[in-house]
């Protein structure tokens, strides 16, 4: 749980016969993290001819199958995985024909929904077009019929018009623009019928683009405009019909293409990975990680598929390799959190995961600052709706952060930011706010000891016993703060009087300590200091000593702010009770700003607490010992709802 | 002007370096001069100023391309410093090549003489396949090429694909339209080359006050060359109609106006149309550059020739002008890519075995200082 899962490095060699059934396996049932085998072996290329050509193969499947589920609008989580799914095989042949005869059937449809998505939207440009003309009682058709005129219909690039009109000046041409559209206008040219092959250079080099219109097309703008009414309905209803068709092939095939999709992608990432591994002419070389809880599962499946033929080396990591992936390894309601540690980055293989106490302790903070019974349920209720949308992890850590605020709710006494219905099981930040500041401090500095005490055992567990012991969140730091606090303490309760000498000397000796780390480094790790030079090591540990003095002075009463949240809450509460009543009234009226009240500081206040809450995670806790860094356990699954 | 000057100081005094440092007479001599083995180890040993020789062999089929590769991260690192409108404009400006590039292309494809491979095509930047193009690249430093990659194009419609999020899908849909019903080839020419010019004109737009004014009187400059090039080359090579030259023909120029595009593009012969601009200032050098030539033999080949030297004759011009801004930097840019285009033809010279006095007459130097 404060470690993440111990892992084991494992080297497999095998035959080219054993290859395929043992990766299956790995992708199925294993948690093996794969990783790219060390070049040190000699060997051949990635991948083999054929494995390469099965790759290549399998990829093109799985693009031709994805569109097909595109056009369907199916996806492969609508259908359960079967042991179908998983032949793994260099011959494609089987899945290849299945699709193809799928394919054929899907065609056709596609090609006329295609056909007449085209048409439609032919039809609409031609609207566009016409639009304005839509008053003109005049045939279009007769507009071609001018026996003495030459004339065209089209658009013309804006930028070009003016040059059109200027190169026809000399011709009598008339150009009559009449739309404008995008990048376009739609223009009507005359001249004379003698100059008839001067229009049409001119238009050309314009680039004109005739109107034609369909044969459908006839009559009056406004007829026409009806008439392209007409086909865009024919055509909707095609398309409608188009629609029914392919919602049936849907069902037909929505099985068997998610069963193919499956299929294609296992073979996909098997002859993927087979590309990380070392080969020779008849060997394999498999390289990975694994949970050491697996190793013995994993020893008698290599034995079984490959008859004993292969040869298995496992080897412990160096605690210090940033190679190990880090699988965390908690129970699994503290799993949901994880999210919140890998927010601010993957734990170290070699360090602690302080997801349990991040998972506590935000929580507390959470509900202390957001602390309302109805507010908290009401925030658990969201959480569930995230739940609906497949947000496992948001969803579980906003309900029990929602019932942690009930809770809280409950000990402060609050419901829907009414103080005066239920009594505190506790006390009532309201009316204790001195009170309430104390224990915030008090919790706050609970945390930052845990954060300490983790960063001294990571430091220790490395080897770096100078930092473990006399580093600002070492041991000295960690003596010189329960000093701080317990002046603190003393000061407050009694007074500046019963603060004594003996309680500086108790805090001057570990900052001593804190300032002398560099030559305590020296010795006990064997490094040798960066700056040799004595009034340049005396500066920079007066700087480490005042800095530390500022920073833990700094991060517990950062701390206060629950404190003032709770109050914030509480206080925003009762000022939308204070506007319901005075500038509402009673009544309907009123009501409305109770509800949008209540529901703007859920909303709004829930979101902002939350922000602060993490805040205080990252800056006060986890900087104490967090170094992140660590690389994320990927095991190599063939298929996503393997369980490992 | 202090704070143009405080601005823009280092900058210059690294551009004046360069400017005095552009290779002319004495080095494309000594250059032509070299037998052909020598030309390449002569050019790796002793470079033009600033430019990182790239690994040019005598069998590289890909000469252009890393040509101007070395050319284009020069020009990158000299104005690296430069605000991002600034930096736009010259990385828009030096997009002239990928222009090419595409009009090449699409003359391999409609001419039916293109693989998937693009082997025969002599691309400048979109590559070949020893040196493929360059990947989409959208971070503030884009180079100028091609943002996709058009290896295995070999027809317009996965062209118009290819181009569907690139400034180039416009201009390319709607001359595809137009060749598809007509026929017209120059269509993909005009349309590409317009709306170059419409969008550079646009960056020069978006130039801060201080800096436009110059530029923009520079770029008119250089609408007018296209424009003349353009518009002789329809006139006489292709034998447009002048409707159709004067909507292929761009607005933007400072000295052709409207009226005088249509009297160029009416115009009965060559040396009717030069005596059309005799009065403008192109027009004057364009006649005293062709002096030597014979009326009757003159070709559009001349003037054109004649355009090269004048466009190098307003970009020097330009470096006369105020020094601290943008101007300078735009007509260094323009004036080392015609060095870059010489030592390309060098190159190009020596492998097909010409005479040294050839390749010489070819670069089109302009006239030495006395």
């Amino acid at each position: 749980m404060f470690r993440p899962a111990a892992m084991v490095h494992i080297d497999i060699l095998l035959s080219q016969k054993h290859l395929l059934p043992m990766v299956e396996y790995l992708g199925r049932h294993s948690g093996i993290h794969l990783t790219r085998t060390s070049s040190k072996v000699v060997a051949g290329p990635a991948h083999s001819r054929e494995d390469s050509l099965a790759l290549e193969t399998y990829r093109r499947l799985c693009e031709r199958i994805s569109k097909l589920m595109n056009f369907f609008g199916i996806t492969p989580q609508e259908h359960p995985a079967t042991d179908d799914d998983y032949p793994i095989s260099r011959d494609a042949s089987d899945l290849t024909s299945q699709i193809e005869a799928i394919e054929k059937e899907v065609e056709e449809v596609q090609e006329v929904s295609s056909l007449l998505q085209q048409e439609n939207e032919r039809m609409n440009l031609l609207q566009r077009q016409i639009q304005p003309m839509a008053l003109l009682d005049v045939d279009l058709h007769l507009f071609g019929e001018f026996s003495h005129v030459a004339k065209a219909l089209g658009t013309v690039p804006n930028e070009m018009l003016t040059r059109l009109r200027r190169s026809l000046s000399q011709y009598h041409a008339i150009i009559i623009p009449l739309t404008k559209l995008e990048d376009s206008t739609v223009i009507a040219a005359f001249t004379p019928l003698r100059h008839e092959e001067v229009l049409r250079q001119a238009l050309r080099s314009a680039f004109f683009h005739e109107i034609s219109f369909p044969g459908r097309l006839k009559g009056t703008p406004s007829r026409v405009l009806h008439t392209i009414d007409e086909i865009r309905k024919e055509n909707n209803e095609g398309l409608e019909e188009i629609e029914r068709e392919r919602k049936q092939l849907k069902l037909r095939f929505s099985r068997q293409l998610a069963g193919l999709w499956r299929q294609a992608e296992n073979n996909r990432r098997t002859f993927e990975s087979i590309g990380l591994f070392l080969k020779t002419k008849n060997a394999y070389l498999v390289t990975g990680w694994l949970p050491a809880s697996s190793v013995e599962t994993l020893k008698q499946q290599v034995d079984n598929i490959t008859s004993g033929q292969a040869v298995l080396r496992f080897s412990e990591p160096d605690k210090t390799d940033r190679e190990v992936p880090t699988k965390l390894d908690n129970p699994p309601w503290i799993r949901n959190f994880e999210l919140l540690t890998k927010g601010y980055g993957i734990p170290a293989y070699d360090e602690h995961d302080p997801t349990l106490i991040l998972a506590l302790s935000s929580l507390v903070m959470f509900g202390a600052m957001f602390a309302d019974f109805a507010h908290g349920l009401a925030l658990a209720a969201i959480g569930l709706l995230l739940a609906r949308w497949k947000l496992k992890q948001p969803s579980v850590i906003l309900v029990s952060a929602g019932l942690s605020s009930a809770l809280f709710g409950l000990l402060f006494g609050s419901i829907f930011g009414r103080e005066d219905l239920i009594a505190p099981l506790w006390f009532s930040p309201m009316h204790s706010i001195v009170h309430s500041f104390k224990i915030s401090c008090c919790f706050g500095a609970a945390l930052v000891i845990a954060g300490i005490l983790f960063n001294i055992s990571n430091q220790a567990s490395r080897g770096k016993f100078s930092a473990a012991f006399a580093g600002k969140f070492g041991f000295a730091g960690l003596a010189f703060y329960i000093v701080f606090l317990w002046a603190g303490v003393l000061m407050i309760t009694r007074g500046f009087d019963a603060v004594g000498a003996y309680h500086f000397a108790l805090l001057a000796i570990p900052l001593a300590v804190i300032g002398l780390r560099e030559p305590i480094e020296a010795v006990t790790d064997k490094e040798a200091p960066v700056n040799s030079s004595f009034i340049t090591i005396c500066f920079e540990s007066m700087v480490e000593v005042f800095e530390t003095v500022v920073t833990f002075f700094s991060n517990t009463l950062s701390f206060v702010r629950i404190g003032a949240f709770a109050l914030c809450h509480a206080g925003l509460c009762q000022a939308v009770y204070v506007l319901a009543d005075d500038v509402a009234g009673a009544g309907f009226l009123g009501l409305i700003v109770i509800i949008g009240g209540n529901t703007l500081i859920v909303l709004f206040e829930g979101l902002i607490v939350g922000i602060q809450t993490m805040r205080l995670e990252y800056y006060e806790y986890f900087s104490k010992f967090f170094q992140s860094g660590g690389r994320p356990y990927v095991p190599f699954v063939l298929d996503e709802t393997t369980t490992v | 002007m202090i704070s143009q000057a405080r601005r823009w100081s280092y900058a210059n005094a690294r551009l004046r370096y360069y400017i005095g440092n552009l290779a002319g007479h004495v080095f494309f001599s000594e250059l032509v001069n070299k037998s052909p083995n020598d030309v390449l180890a002569g050019l790796a040993a002793t470079p033009p100023a600033g430019i990182e020789w790239p690994d040019i062999t005598e069998k590289s089929d890909n000469i252009c391309p890393l040509l101007y590769r070395a050319y284009e991260d020069h020009f990158l690192r000299l104005t690296s410093f430069l605000p991002a409108p600034l930096q736009e404009y010259v990385i828009l400006s030096l997009d002239h090549v990928v222009i090419y590039d595409l009009q090449l292309l699409i003359r391999h494809i409609v001419g039916k003489h293109i693989t998937p491979d693009h082997r025969e095509v002599a691309f400048i930047t979109l590559g070949t396949p020893t040196s493929p193009a360059r990947p989409a690249s959208t971070d503030s430093k884009a180079k100028s090429t091609l943002p996709v990659d058009v290896t295995g194009v070999t027809t317009l419609e996965q062209l118009e694909a290819a181009l569907a999020r690139t400034p180039f899908a416009t201009p390319y849909s709607r001359a595809r339209k137009v060749y598809e019903k007509e026929g017209d080839v120059l269509a993909f020419e005009a349309a590409l080359s317009l709306d170059y010019l419409r969008r550079l004109e646009k960056a020069i737009s978006n130039i801060p006050a201080c800096d436009r004014l110059g530029l923009r009187r520079l770029f008119r400059h250089r609408c007018d060359i296209k424009n003349l090039g353009w518009i002789l080359r329809y006139r006489f090579n292709y034998e447009l109609s002048e409707v159709e030259i004067f909507n292929y023909a761009s607005s933007f120029g400072l000295e052709l106006n409207d009226d005088i595009v249509m009297a160029l593009a009416g115009a009965g012969t060559l040396n009717s149309a030069i005596e059309t601009i005799a009065h403008l200032p192109m027009g004057r050098f364009i006649k005293a550059t062709i002096a030597a030539e014979r009326p009757d033999a003159l070709k559009v080949i001349d003037v054109e020739e004649a355009l090269e030297q004048y466009w190098e004759h307003i970009h020097r011009t330009a470096l006369c002008g105020p020094p601290f801004g943008l101007l300078p930097f735009a007509a260094y840019l323009s004036l080392k890519e015609r060095e870059m285009e010489r030592v390309r033809r060098v190159i190009t010279g020596k492998q097909l075995g010409l005479d040294p006095k050839r390749i010489m007459n070819g670069l089109l130097l302009p006239p030495e200082a006395s």
